[in-house]
């Protein structure tokens, strides 16, 4: 195909994707440097970098990433240990069952984010099922903490992605080398070993892309913190999304808000380069 | 894995299956049972689950006041969606054309959802749920019609250009998303446009491109080059080619892919809460009944929720195959 | 420019940041409009403020259990011919039945901090009283109509009193958290006043 063609056929997609993706960053950097409100939004002030550096000496704001950090440190490897643990158990099961417990294991990840997460507050509603077990387990009132809540926010994160890596996982066992299992079988192999020395070097890719991929989603963890603290700053829960939303809506400073969404994404570049690149070296092997 | 044989050994596995299905839909169990609830069994300390159910909340989300008839009225509108959707199951049987056939039952249920608030006095929900149908179907129709053509263009063009294009695109989907909803709030406040469907679309449109030319062009990558050129030897310029020999073959692929715009456009709060005031989608709406002051906050969040959740369910047992593909193919092609 | 920041603010913030420190810790404050109605539902709670439209359902057998137990009155005047609902009305005070401490002494400490002269000065302001108070039936509608005709009504308001409340809800909160002392949390709601108030034209720049 000649480059010419190519355009006519990607031309419109290529257009969309700058005009509204590549153009509003550049944009959010230059709102950045504006003193904007609800108020004034087609004739923002001009403040150069001081919504920059403000962002950065605002205590919250690093709090806000540390709570971010601390999601990613905890939901991702849990994602990647039960997704792998539940994908093995699954593949032992065949037929109508597999199918069946495949449509519900897909249910939290598949349903609205916001609903989801409604639901699983409604556990923990003073008169929610989750709360009265809690408190008759433990004879202990469940109350909403700076800890309750951000326990919440881990264990909802956990509940609600564990069936993607799930699915990935379990579609990567159905091309594991039968052969292999075979001859590791007759030379006496015990069921862990096969695990440990051909399951797990077989998903290594796969495992590779659940990381990059799982870090880059939960970086922008929102809905569900969202949902969960409600905004409510007692908590110290604020992920760098939420709190860049607070600061636009509640707080209604756009131009700050537009600066620290700028500022958010240098964190995302230490995951973004390496896949970048290496999705690059794919895509120039494949030519 | 060589399967389990011991009969102890698959008792446990489908024990510990039992206990993660158990895990995954207790919030989806609880939130349906708290939705037939009158808000004195929904808000007792212990959980209750002897009750008289009602179907007041759902009446009063969907209906600002109760019709004369409602059995009757209830009825004839399922009866009409269900065989509407029949229809659309079982085209391939009808002895006619099977693009009349679609092309008749959609109309049907768009008649259908107009018809609806005509002989109810429907609630706002209504409103919102008929939003997020737009939305949806916009998002789709758009994302899918011009990442065809782009994943198309980028399975077959070999050249720089092309990956430089598909590398961007994984970019700019790993941002966050707030470095451009917060900018198209501007262009929206500028054009006039926030709080319209169009600005909501194309925005969607935008931010699920990447993902969108991506798969497409994986599915595409699948559809032997020969397909094409030999209809190219007989005549045909490419983009016939492209319209009357690919899409064809290409079903399955669009249908996954669109299944995941879908549910992208469904979902979609944040993009949808920045650029609307009142012209809500469910999600946008849904999060309003959490607090502030409807009084039955309990009951009517919960019926919200199973409202919003009923059509998801639908879709992932029609399309559970498709799914699975998807994440799957999406996970191993990157 | 605000003089919110001024000692007199700083004393104000200091008196709430001691009762919010004895008597209501975090469990309490991050209490929901939600949880709270439940708590009352549950017997759990033994006062809470709620609004109009949840209160007013608490006269529906469906709704809850305390239907037999509850009466609605109109807000109280503290002064006679005085408006309804005046500010001193939501100063709520109670002796909770299981208390573990001598309900006399927590009496006595209720009219101590209930002195006539406060709550006189109190009773002349007042907080008006929406009329969508009146948007409910039932047992709930002569208690919120009498409160209606007799409250203070309307009256306008400095429109940069939105830009000070909303800063201040900014900041405040923190004092709480510890992130801030009362003295910085109301100089930075200040300055962010300022700044937001000269954009809009309220304050000369």
């Amino acid at each position: 195909m000649e480059r010419r063609v190519f355009l006519g056929f990607a031309g419109p997609s290529i257009v969309v994707m700058t005009l509204l993706m590549v153009l509003p960053l550049a944009m959010a950097i230059w709102l950045g440097m504006h003193f904007m409100t609800f108020d004034n939004v087609l004739e923002p002030q001009w403040v150069g970098l001081r919504n920059f550096t403000a962002a950065l000496q605002d205590g919250r704001f690093w709090q806000s990433f540390g709570f971010t950090a601390l999601y990613i440190g905890v939901v991702v490897p849990s994602w990647i240990v039960i997704g792998f643990v539940v994908a093995l158990l699954l593949d032992q099961v065949t037929g109508f069952a597999r199918g069946l417990y495949l449509s519900i294991f897909l249910l939290p990840f598949i349903i609205v984010p916001i609903v989801g997460t409604i639901m699983f507050r409604q556990l923990f509603e003073p008169s929610g099922l989750l709360r009265w077990l809690y408190q008759e387990l433990l004879n202990e009132r469940f109350r909403y903490t700076e800890q309750t809540v951000k326990s919440l926010i881990l264990f909802h994160g956990i509940w609600y992605v564990t069936p993607f890596t799930l699915v990935v996982y379990f579609a990567g066992l159905q091309t594991l080398p039968q052969d292999l299992i075979e001859a590791a079988g007759i030379d006496g192999a015990s069921r862990l070993q096969k695990i440990r020395h051909i399951v797990i070097p077989h998903v290594r890719s796969l495992t590779l892309f659940i990381l990059l991929f799982s870090i880059m989603d939960s970086y922008r963890v929102f809905d569900s913190v969202f949902v969960l603290t409600g905004l409510n700053p007692l908590y110290k829960a604020n992920t760098i999304m939420t709190y860049t939303f607070q600061t636009a809506t509640q707080l209604e400073r756009l131009g700050r808000a537009n600066a620290m969404a700028v500022l958010t994404i240098i964190g995302i570049m230490v995951v973004l380069i390496p896949n970048l690149y290496l999705s690059w070296k794919e895509q120039i092997a494949e030519r | 894995m060589d399967p389990v044989t011991s009969r102890p050994g698959r008792l446990l596995i489908h024990l510990a299956l039992i206990l993660f299905a158990i895990y995954s839909v207790v919030p989806f169990l609880w939130t349906a049972l708290q939705s037939i609830k009158k808000l004195r069994d929904a808000s007792s300390r212990t959980p209750k689950f002897l009750f008289t159910p009602t179907l007041e909340n759902y009446e009063e989300l969907w209906l600002r006041s109760t019709p004369d008839n409602p059995e009757a009225l209830a009825f004839f509108l399922l009866l009409a969606f269900l065989l509407l959707i029949c229809l659309l199951i079982f085209a391939q049987h009808v002895p006619l054309r099977r693009d009349l056939v679609y092309g008749a039952a959609i109309l049907g249920l768009v008649a259908l959802l107009w018809l609806i608030p005509q002989l109810l006095d429907t609630a706002s929900f209504y409103d919102y749920f008929i939003n997020t149908l737009i939305v949806t179907t916009g998002t789709i129709v758009v994302s899918i019609g011009i990442g065809c053509l782009a994943g198309y263009g980028l399975a077959r063009y070999a050249g720089m250009l092309g990956v430089v294009v598909l590398i961007a695109a994984l970019a700019f989907r790993a941002l966050p998303r707030l470095a451009y909803v917060l900018p198209y709030y501007w262009i929206g406040s500028a054009l006039n446009l926030i709080d319209s469907h169009i600005l909501v679309i194309i925005t969607l449109v935008a931010v699920n491109q990447p993902f969108t030319i991506w798969m497409l062009r994986s599915f595409f990558m699948e559809i032997p080059k020969d397909l094409e050129e030999s209809a190219m030897v007989d005549g045909a310029g490419r983009l016939v080619a492209f319209l009357r020999v690919i899409i064809p073959v290409m079903w399955p692929g669009i249908v996954a892919t669109a299944l995941f715009t879908l549910l992208l456009a469904y979902n979609e709060f944040l993009l949808v809460r920045i650029l609307t005031q009142t012209n809500w989608t469910l999600p946008v709406a849904i999060s309003r009944f959490t607090g502030g002051e409807d009084p039955r906050h309990l009951t009517l969040a919960a019926a919200a929720s199973v409202s919003a959740t009923v059509p998801i369910v639908i879709v992932i047992l029609f399309f559970q195959k498709q799914l699975v593909k998807g994440l799957a193919a999406g996970a191993v092609k990157g | 420019m605000p003089a919110f920041n001024g000692p007199e603010g700083l004393q104000a913030v200091e008196i709430m940041l001691d009762y919010y420190n004895s008597c209501l810790g975090e469990a309490a404050s991050s209490m929901s409009n939600n949880n709270m109605e439940t708590g009352m539902h549950q017997g759990t709670l033994p006062i809470v403020k709620l609004w109009a439209s949840r209160a007013a359902g608490m006269s529906n057998p469906d709704n809850t259990d305390l239907t037999d137990v509850i009466e609605f009155a109109p807000a109280p005047r503290v002064v006679e011919g005085g408006p309804r609902a005046g500010s001193a009305w939501l100063d709520f005070f109670f002796i909770p039945a299981n208390t573990t401490n001598d309900p006399d002494l927590i009496f006595r400490i209720i009219m101590e901090a209930v002195d006539a002269a406060s709550q006189q000065q109190a009773a002349t302001l007042g907080i008006p009283t929406r009329s969508s108070a009146a948007d409910f039936g039932g047992k709930y509608l002569p208690a919120a109509s009498g409160t209606l005709a007799e409250s203070v009504g309307n009256y306008s308001k400095n429109p940069a009193n939105d830009i000070a409340v909303a800063k201040l809800s900014e900041f405040l909160p923190l004092t709480a958290t510890g992130e801030m002392s009362p003295q910085e949390a109301l100089d930075a709601a200040a300055d962010a006043y300022t700044e937001e108030a000269t954009a809009q034209g309220y304050i000369e720049g």
